[in-house]
């Protein structure tokens, strides 16, 4: 008993230095935003700031720009996500297989997720101005298109525009951690399915597919959560309308260029309870999912 | 270890001579060449190091990075380029300059722009370049054309219109006949008030039929004589399509000038530059006052050489240099009648015409809420641009917001003074 407890007091004592980094890093800048988003707050004059209760939410609840910045956002998601889902997938597929220069393409592969954002971004941006971008002008030629397209002015264009770039940025990360699952899956079912004949459609639908799910889930959190919370993308991709506008770029544009700290810390909250909620709901699915399978 | 920099610190600055000081500058253009040539000058004469920041491209961004890093006390930066529009900001943060330029050397700005700097009687932000939005246009197809440039709005769509269907028909595809900044951010806010001006209107407070009329001339601009793609463009979007050759007319600042005349712009020489066109009636051509200035944050620890860096920056010379070299307008009025510089750029003259009636934004009267209002003004713009919004609908929107901000405003400083004691 006594060397059990001592074994615990020396097992808290290592986690201490972690619980305080963390406390430090995450709770706390938490906590204060909370209490930020009760308050009148501004960037000039923070200390100042005068408890106002829910007066920031209220504003909130009932701005336009708000409800358009919760839609786009999860739009966004509900088209990303399944997109890099379906496209990660069926590369981590091929990747799975051995074939020549396998290597290289994994390289390859994950150039898209190397590049920062940012750089991409704007590298984007470049290559589909609508006067002198280099895809406007590859499909002018080929004939798919008669005129040059708005790809980042347009609000519904810009939007695809959007969903097609963050595609092109994150499918590897999918297919990365799919791969790194199917990796890991047990040879040995495989093997016994094979020599039992089962056709390959049946093995990937009734083995492949069901062992792989608990990766797909987390590949799917991560995707979520981080299409959420999108920011630099749009910032640079979109004309800075409210139209593009999503969840982030609204908070940081009253905490930031209008200096409403109080105001754009109650939006921030609103999004980490979207972002909490949306988790939960994939836990919950994800372990009703492993009972099942058990 | 801060401890130990702090000391560090304290011992340089009382017993070296040479500080390091830092200053913001912007990147738009030939911007920071020129800084850094001026800055190394100074350097070279006063043995000080002079570290440069550079600014995002967009002045919202700019002025986002600066209240940041003002509003932090923070003691990081000594000199600032600041917007026209920010003056009211900086009045707590910048320090008072008049006793440091002599009531002449004062006397030879032009006299709207020191208002601009001006906060409750003291100077805070140095003159360093004006900006007048101006309209260039294509010389050689006005004149294949038999065009002469437009003097109202309704000229210039005709003319851009002719054009760029002529052209088009003739093989050139791509070229459209009105650019201007169409992004939601301040460069729009810009152009929007010069619509209105030009209509015989003013945006604060709001002249609903004039408005209106602004708006109606907006709405007829995509995909007519504008591409749809304006929705995205910035200052240096702008002057890609038009240094291409893709436009007839450009809606800008005059440092695009230059750029458009250097040896490898595919329209050297064939572009002209005039003042704005103004709407029909009972118009009068009106360019928004642009431009930036300098000043010294309160925060300091350099602030006597942060003082002369800028008296260095912003002195005749330099403004002489930067105007010949890159076609920055000079703040001072005796600079348009320089020989040199006119004979160089033949379009200052426009330059001095429009710096007589130039309009300023209402920056002043929203004071800290302004880049709210503008943010409102580009959205409601945008829409109206796009026909997703009638003009009508759009005065009215801009109104209510400018209202509704505009009494928070006027509401504010009492429950700052509550709090602050």
């Amino acid at each position: 008993m006594q060397q059990h407890s001592s074994l615990s007091k020396t097992a808290w004592l290592f986690m201490t230095p972690c619980l305080l980094v963390l406390f430090v890093v995450a709770a706390w800048p938490l906590l204060r935003t909370f209490m930020l988003s009760l308050t009148n707050a501004r960037l000039e004059d923070i200390t100042h700031a005068q408890w106002i209760g829910s007066a920031n939410f209220r504003d909130l609840f009932v701005d336009a720009e708000w409800w358009g910045a919760v839609t786009n956002t999860l739009l966004f998601a509900a088209f990303s996500v399944p997109c890099e889902a379906i496209l990660g997938l069926m590369i981590a597929l091929v990747l799975h297989k051995t074939f020549k220069g396998r290597g290289l393409l994994r390289a390859a592969v994950l150039v898209p997720w190397a590049i920062p954002t940012i750089v991409s971004a704007r590298m984007w941006g470049w290559m589909l101005h609508d006067v002198y971008g280099i895809i406007n002008e590859l499909l002018v030629r080929l004939g798919a298109i008669a005129a040059p397209l708005p790809w980042t002015a347009s609000p519904t264009l810009s939007f695809v525009t959007i969903v097609l770039v963050d595609v092109w940025k994150t499918t590897p990360f999918m297919a990365l951690l799919l791969l790194a699952g199917l990796q890991a899956l047990p040879q040995d079912c495989f093997e016994a399915a094979l020599v039992d004949g089962v056709s390959r459609k049946r093995i990937f639908f009734r083995i492949t597919m069901p062992l792989l799910r608990p990766t797909l889930i987390i590949a799917l959190i991560f995707r979520t959560l981080d299409a959420l919370r999108v920011f630099d993308l749009v910032y640079i991709l979109s004309s800075g309308d409210s139209n593009t506008e999503t969840m982030s770029i609204y908070a940081r544009r009253h905490f930031v260029d209008y200096a409403n700290v109080g105001y754009g810390s109650a939006a921030a909250v609103c999004l980490f309870f979207v972002v909490a909620l949306v988790t939960v709901f994939y836990i919950n699915m994800g372990r009703r999912n492993i009972l099942g399978d058990a | 270890m801060t401890v130990f920099l702090g000391l560090c610190c304290a011992a340089f600055a009382t017993h070296a001579t040479a500080a390091v000081l830092k200053m913001t500058c912007r990147a738009k253009g030939q911007e920071l060449t020129l800084c850094k040539q001026a800055v190394q000058q100074w350097e070279k004469k006063t043995g000080h190091t002079v570290e440069i920041v550079s600014l995002p491209q967009s002045s919202s961004e700019s002025f986002a990075l600066t209240q940041q890093q003002l509003s932090a006390h923070a003691s990081d930066v000594d000199v600032y380029q600041v917007d026209t529009t920010w003056v009211s900001f900086l009045s707590t943060h910048a320090v008072p300059l008049d006793a440091h330029f002599s009531a002449q050397e004062l006397a030879a700005h032009f006299p709207v722009i020191l208002q601009n700097n001006t906060v409750n009687g003291t100077l805070i932000v140095a003159p360093w370049y004006a900006d007048v939005d101006m309209l260039f246009y294509r010389k050689d197809l006005l004149e294949k054309y038999g065009e002469s440039p437009p003097t109202s709005w309704e000229d210039l769509l005709r003319i851009a219109q002719k054009i760029q269907e002529n052209e088009r028909a003739s093989g050139h595809v791509r070229l459209w006949g009105y650019i201007f900044r169409g992004k939601a951010y301040e460069g729009l806010t810009c152009h929007v008030v010069e619509w209105i001006e030009s209509f015989g209107g003013t945006l604060w407070p709001l002249d609903t039929d004039r408005v209106i009329q602004a708006f109606a001339f907006c709405a007829r601009l995509i995909p007519t004589t504008s591409p749809m793609g304006v929705l995205s463009y910035t200052e240096e979007e702008v002057r890609g399509v038009f240094q291409l050759g893709d436009a007839v007319f450009a809606h800008n600042w005059p440092y695009m000038w230059t750029l458009t005349q250097s040896e490898e712009s595919p329209v050297k020489g064939k572009v002209g530059i005039t003042v704005l066109p103004q709407g029909q009636l009972h118009g009068k051509p009106a360019s928004v006052l642009g431009g930036w200035g300098l000043c010294v944050s309160r925060y300091s620890n350099h602030q006597e050489a942060a003082i002369d860096l800028v008296r260095w920056l912003t002195r005749s010379e330099e403004q002489h240099r930067r105007a010949l070299q890159a076609s920055y307008c000079p703040t001072i009025h005796a600079l348009y009648q320089d020989p040199v510089l006119c004979a160089a750029h033949p379009f200052f003259v426009h330059v001095a015409r429009a710096l007589e009636t130039v309009v300023l934004r209402p920056a002043g009267a929203f004071g800290r809420s302004y880049s709210q209002v503008s943010a409102s003004i580009a959205n409601v713009t945008q829409k109206v641009l796009l026909k997703a919004i009638t003009p009508e609908a759009a005065a009215q929107k801009l109104d209510q917001d400018m209202k509704t901000l505009h009494k928070r405003v006027t509401e504010t400083p009492a429950t700052q003074r509550a709090t602050g004691q």
